[in-house]
């Protein structure tokens, strides 16, 4: 018989305690992977946004709380465009609107300017994208996901800040965040937005993709550029950007957070079980010492069985999560926003905490049972 | 032994007994609470190999004190335990001790419920030196020495009380040990199933030489022994050689005795085979 085996069907003794002390820490495990993976779906979605259009540095105001609360002259994008190295740029004014016909939920609203290589980027399902045609006569495209919730269609009008816009055509996304936005001409946004010549940041493609050749552009742009245009610019690889971004990282903490206290009280019934397991089982415990087991195997028995049981929470409590992650993108409140990510690294980090609250949360217990003294023990009715 | 070795300096010099000592006490004594018990007082025994000794007494007569220390489950106050020849306060660990040299059996068998028997007697050998691949065969003849190879996959649950308390006998020789201690062992079981266990420690000491300390209140089981030691009071009341015959005590110890001569420890048995596995039956006394 291996320990291992002995280990097995300790915790098979009391099946019913076992299960439940699992499903605490499945609980609490599913409320990390759903969470977490959701914060990182957040982030991820962003992070696509840029590096699908091969975005090497993303272009703001320095020193701004916020991306969306940025304002750069739309000159900045301009100079940056004619500067050796760079392949494509991208003027953007993004915001956050409530929409009439949309009801209570503030939708994105972007701007880029006519005949920008985003436009070919999107992948137009209904109706036409928009070209010069549409110029000064108030257009716009509209994501397919924003369309399928809000049953837009091609041909109505839909109004922002009393304005009213004609949607003449339905793009598909690959990234939910994008797939629930509305795109117009970057004038037009300008005009509904009331920042007129003004945008909120620039991606910038360069040619020499390595990481000096990314650095030295932003470097260029964070001196020259800046300097030309009398304001402060930083220019950040994606990665960066959407790692500091305050609602990537508001996310992640929301999302820490909140499992910290489902781990807590999870750790709390393994706290408790082990506990409860050691104090049932001290003449055992005096029995085992008697027989001749070292305190450290006694020790390392009860570490082991709540390590069993937390793998075996952390299993249940992972596909859990998976499937939360699931449930919660497809909810209306977060659908558009948030893109289910359902990686390694979540299953990981899920078995990981599991392993470790259950290690954390039996130490004392294992420490108590480890020092029962064989005559004690003995005595113990 | 001698009277003269014995009133010498109590016992053996340097802590070399004679060559069959196996378990020997020199004056110890166990106090508890900050010195208000005396659970032993200066009790000195010399348990040979190959003997089969009964430890007997009303309750609080010290003797589960006595237990513990010679189980190694405990270290007196003062005084010296040898086990083997070796000073036992030198060992730094006595879960060592007790893994490779003492077979506990208890009143309670308390078999693990989950584990079949033949896991069951496997218990022990985590601490043992065995190799893993061995251990299962090798506790299937236990059970087989124990008379039980027919109930080896059979949870305690499926077995009789007897049946469970020779589980609990093989378990006790899954290491080999040097001397098997039983305390109280059939205060659980029935007239029939109390005999058979009898007769297997009997068997043992027998065919094997094994070294057994027996622990019961039972006048009529503690009678089977070949030597019996009362305790009173925390004190050694008598040693005696069974049928009956009364032998002499230290006379440091305060006790009686009947006829002033040595304990007569030389109660030679063969030294135990270092097969563990001698080709006898014992036949099954549910």
């Amino acid at each position: 018989m291996r320990f291992s085996t002995f280990i097995f069907r300790n915790v098979l003794r009391r099946r019913i305690r076992s299960t439940l002390t699992m499903t605490g820490m499945a609980v609490a495990v599913s409320a990390v992977v759903a969470l977490v993976g959701l914060a990182d779906g957040f982030r991820q979605s962003m992070l696509k946004l840029y590096t699908d259009r091969g975005v090497s540095l993303i272009v703001t105001q320095a020193g701004a709380v916020s991306p969306l609360s940025t304002i750069l002259p739309e000159k900045v994008a301009q100079d940056i465009s004619k500067l050796d190295g760079v392949e494509a740029t991208c003027a953007g004014l993004v915001d956050f609107q409530m929409f009439e016909e949309f009801g209570s939920d503030p939708v994105g609203l972007q701007g880029w300017p006519l005949g920008n290589y985003m436009f070919s980027e999107l992948k137009i399902v209904g109706g036409e994208n928009l070209s010069e045609k549409h110029l000064g006569n108030k257009c716009c495209v509209v994501g397919n996901n924003l369309a399928n919730t809000k049953s837009v269609k091609i041909g109505q009008s839909i109004t922002v800040a009393e304005q009213k816009f004609t949607v003449v055509g339905i793009f598909e996304s690959s990234q939910d965040i994008e797939s629930n936005m509305v795109v117009m001409l970057l004038e037009d946004c300008q005009k509904v937005l009331g920042k007129k010549g003004s945008i909120t940041g620039c991606t910038v493609n360069v040619k020499d993709k390595t990481p000096e050749g990314v650095a030295a552009m932003r470097e260029l742009i964070e001196t020259k550029v800046a300097e030309n245009n009398k304001c402060k610019l930083r220019a950040k690889p994606p990665g960066e950007f959407v790692q500091q971004s305050n609602q990537i990282r508001a996310a992640s903490a929301m999302a820490w957070m909140t499992s910290a206290v489902a781990l807590f009280i999870g750790g709390i019934g393994v706290l408790n079980t082990m506990f409860m397991s050691v104090f049932e089982r001290t003449r055992e415990i005096g029995i085992l010492r008697a027989i001749g087991w070292c305190p450290s195997r006694v020790m390392k028995m009860i570490l082991l069985e709540s390590v069993l049981l937390s793998i075996g929470g952390g299993v249940i409590g992972t596909a859990g999560g998976l499937l939360l992650i699931k449930v919660l993108s497809r909810l209306p409140v977060v659908n558009g926003v948030v893109q289910a990510a359902i990686t390694p690294d979540i299953v990981m980090k899920g078995f990981a905490i599991a392993i470790v609250v259950g290690l954390v949360g039996a130490a004392y217990p294992a420490y108590r049972g480890s020092q029962l003294l064989p005559t004690e023990a003995l005595r113990h009715e | 032994m001698s009277n003269n070795a014995m009133s010498n300096n109590g016992f053996y010099p340097n802590g070399s007994a004679s060559s069959q000592s196996i378990l020997r006490t020199e004056h110890v004594t166990k106090t508890y609470t900050d010195g208000q018990v005396n659970a032993l007082v200066d009790v000195s025994i010399d348990i040979h190999r190959g003997e089969y000794v009964s430890i007997m007494g009303p309750s609080g007569s010290g003797k589960s004190t006595l237990l513990n220390m010679l189980g190694m489950l405990d270290r007196p106050t003062s005084g010296e335990v040898f086990l083997d020849g070796q000073p036992v306060s030198r060992v730094k660990s006595l879960d060592q001790l007790r893994a490779q040299k003492i077979g506990f059996v208890f009143q309670s068998f308390y078999l693990l419920p989950v584990l079949s028997a033949e896991e069951n007697v496997q218990v022990p050998m985590f601490e043992g030196t065995l190799p893993m691949n061995l251990r299962p065969q090798k506790a299937a003849e236990l059970l087989a020495v124990v008379g039980l190879s027919h109930r080896v996959n059979h949870l305690p649950l499926q077995l009789s009380v007897g049946e469970r308390q020779r589980v609990a006998i093989a378990r006790a020789l899954a290491n080999d040990p040097i001397l098997l201690l039983a305390d109280e062992p059939t205060g659980n079981l029935d007239s029939k199933s109390a005999d058979g266990v009898f007769e297997l420690f009997a068997r043992l000491h027998r065919e094997r030489g094994m070294t057994i300390i027996l622990i019961t209140h039972s006048d009529d089981l503690g009678q089977r022994a070949d030597r019996i030691i009362r305790m009173q009071d925390g004190h050694m009341h008598s040693d005696t050689r069974s049928p009956g015959v009364a032998m002499p005590i230290a006379a440091n110890n305060g006790a009686s005795n009947a006829n002033g001569s040595s304990s007569g420890l030389g109660m030679l048995r063969p030294p135990r085979p270092k097969s563990i596995l001698p080709p006898f039956a014992v036949p099954d006394h549910g």
